[in-house]
């Protein structure tokens, strides 16, 4: 049977690295926890995919506190990617979200590439993850702490040993606090790399001028929300003009006309993060959205996708 | 206990002390499930800019579901919400965390209800529903100065025995709260909210003393809903209490979110 509504929804019908998705709404990792936290609120199974928190080795401790301070029309984080490890997650997050619709994307950090590699091995015996999404914005230790994602020879290692130790797509999540956002593109891409997500937060500080010192304990943090989507949207631009595989588009996305700009630069699908905290169901409005304005426009989603060049 | 988001109308906000103000909020039916200790977070504004939400403790929850909190301006996002007049709508978020636990069954034995300025609110509803179960707690509230003082009508229409401290003796005892607390004969049980140098006099007392004490604690949050950890709270990990286990931490101690486990937690559990 076939009504409107699913005529509507078939519109938003996509893959990205070879992952077939009801539609092209994500929520970003960092923001969804393990996609339990935010059940009890709203119907998850309407999302397109989860990716989920960044999961490492052994247990990440994260950083001291205050890890969060709000910015105009932003929040700068220094969370530490704190996680319970893969163990954890195989064992208690995982059953769960395998039993849901949407498509399973599984953040994984480390500190040493080898590190990666084993988060990847591990949880290339579980069943139920679509992909691996790779942060690479973690500190190199062998490097003295210098993220991987800020050099391109590093970054193409990690993604390489990650691609020899799983059999699922293997997504780069790009960071964007370097100059030419290209090239770290075209080196994961040329390491393996099925598509690359882009764009990890934008390393900024806040001053508390009452206490004289850094608003967060760990002095640096990660900026996300709308205030850095603009430069998001340049990003994607960027990349989608330099390499051939799909993007995922995120920084800053409150609503659809946000998502739509992402989707003409060049996105195949969105993630929604920040706005998340504010309106847990921002990511459904941005779907019904694009539903909404792909019937409205006779177009689907993937006619959409770069339209802007 | 499950959350809900919804807007609903400002029924009515009043300013009770300099820069202090009394909001009610309109009914939802999640809030008759609220437990004292629990909190909202509130959208300021329409827009995106302030961002986050606001966590503010549920003051009072009426049978209809309407719920009061009372809150202080002091900065953009709660500036904004001191402008806003009946009529005008605010989302929310909640109820939120794990609140204060009751005691199992009615007490003769001395309940202590400690509160230090803002933090006052959230025992509101506590008191109230301590005297629904025939509990009349001593509340013991400290304040910088008669003109900050609030809520002494509410503990007193629950029958409340109250006593109030201000740092210039302007208004009762000349002193801090934590003098009138050590006042009490024999506490069994203590409950706290209010500033964190405040918290940690009063779970020092307790502890020393083995009382049993629960406090409220207070961290800037993001989500409000336990996943983007920005709000953790260092506490001891003790034999033979299990750790979370999400948890994580060093030797001895755990982290856990405010927003989840919290805000209100056992005392000799906090690392202060
Ligand atoms: C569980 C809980 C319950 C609370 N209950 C009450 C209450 O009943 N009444 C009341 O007046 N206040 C309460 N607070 C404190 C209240 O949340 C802050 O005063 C408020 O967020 C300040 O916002 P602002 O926009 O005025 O300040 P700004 O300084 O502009 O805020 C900037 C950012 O810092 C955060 N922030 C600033 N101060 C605090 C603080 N003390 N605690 C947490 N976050 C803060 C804000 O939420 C915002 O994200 C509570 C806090 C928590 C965590
Ligand atoms: C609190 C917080 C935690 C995050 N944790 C992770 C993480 O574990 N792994 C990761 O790759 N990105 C993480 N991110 C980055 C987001 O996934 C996203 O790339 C970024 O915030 C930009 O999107 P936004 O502006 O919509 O939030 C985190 C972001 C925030 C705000
Ligand atoms: S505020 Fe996000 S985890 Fe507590």
């Amino acid at each position: 049977m076939s009504t409107t509504q699913d005529h509507e929804t078939n519109l938003l019908v996509t893959q990205i690295a070879g992952i077939a998705l009801d539609n092209p709404v994500m929520v970003a990792s960092g923001t969804f926890g393990y996609g339990r936290e935010y059940a009890t609120l709203m119907d998850i199974d309407r999302l397109g995919a989860i990716m989920v928190k960044g999961v490492s080795v052994t247990p990440w401790t994260g950083n001291p506190m205050p890890r969060i301070v709000e910015t105009p029309a932003g929040m700068l984080n220094a969370i530490g990617l704190q996680n319970p490890g893969v163990a954890y997650f195989c064992r208690e997050a995982l059953p769960w979200l395998r039993q849901r619709k949407p498509a399973v994307i599984v953040n994984v950090i480390g500190k040493t590439v080898e590190e990666y590699a084993e988060v990847a091995t591990r949880l290339d015996q579980e069943q139920g993850i679509a992909a691996l999404e790779v942060n690479i914005s973690c500190p190199n230790v062998k490097e003295g702490g210098i993220a991987f994602g800020t050099d391109p020879v590093a970054a193409a290692e990690v993604v390489a040993a990650v691609k020899a130790s799983t059999s699922l797509p293997v997504i780069p999540k790009l960071s964007p606090n370097v100059t030419d956002i290209t090239a770290m593109a075209r080196a994961v891409v040329d390491a393996g790399a099925s598509a690359v997500s882009l764009v990890n937060t934008f390393l900024g500080m806040a001053i508390d001028v009452r206490k004289k010192r850094p608003a967060l304990a760990n002095v640096m943090g990660g900026l996300s929300g709308p205030a850095i989507r603009p430069l998001a949207v340049r990003m994607v631009w960027q990349v989608y003009e330099a390499v051939q595989v799909p993007i995922i588009g995120m920084g800053g996305i409150t609503c659809v006309e946000d998502a739509l700009e992402f989707i003409m630069a060049g996105a195949g699908a969105v993630a929604v993060g920040t706005a998340t905290f504010r309106h847990p169901t921002t990511a459904l409005q941005v779907c019904a959205g694009l539903a909404a304005y792909c019937k409205a426009e006779g177009v689907t989603i993937n006619e959409l996708v770069g339209v802007a060049h | 206990m499950t959350a809900a988001e919804f807007t609903t109308p400002i029924l009515k906000q009043t300013r009770i002390a300099e820069d202090i103000y009394n909001l009610t909020l309109g009914p939802h039916p999640a809030m008759l499930t609220a437990t004292p200790g629990q909190f909202v977070q509130l959208a300021v504004g329409p827009t995106w800019d302030p961002l986050l939400r606001r966590p503010f403790s549920i003051c009072y929850v009426k049978d209809d579901g309407a719920f009061n909190i009372l809150y202080r301006a002091q900065g953009k996002g709660t500036a904004l919400l001191a402008h806003l007049c009946a009529g005008a709508s605010v989302n929310v978020l909640g109820p939120l965390g794990h609140g204060f636990t009751l005691p199992q069954a009615p007490t003769s034995d001395p309940i202590v209800l400690v509160g230090g300025g803002i933090g006052t609110p959230p025992l509101v509803f506590l008191a109230q529903s301590l005297s629904n179960m025939g509990i009349r707690p001593h509340v013991t509230l400290g304040f910088t100065n008669a003109d900050q003082v609030i809520c002494e009508e509410y503990f007193r229409a629950c029958g409340a025995h109250l006593s109030i401290a201000t740092d210039d003796g302007s208004y009762g005892y000349h002193g801090l709260v934590t003098e009138l607390l050590e006042q009490i004969n024999k506490p069994a049980l203590i409950y706290a909210c209010g500033p964190r140098g405040m918290l940690a006099a009063v779970a020092h007392f307790a502890n020393t003393r083995r009382i049993s004490c629960q406090v409220s604690m207070e961290e800037h949050m993001a989500c409000g809903m336990g996943v983007c950890l920005g709000c953790v709270c260092k506490t001891k990990v003790t034999a033979p209490a299990a750790p979370q286990p999400n948890a994580v931490g060093g030797p001895g101690w755990q982290w856990q979110r405010v927003c989840m486990e919290g805000p209100v937690f056992d005392a000799a559990e906090v690392i202060f």
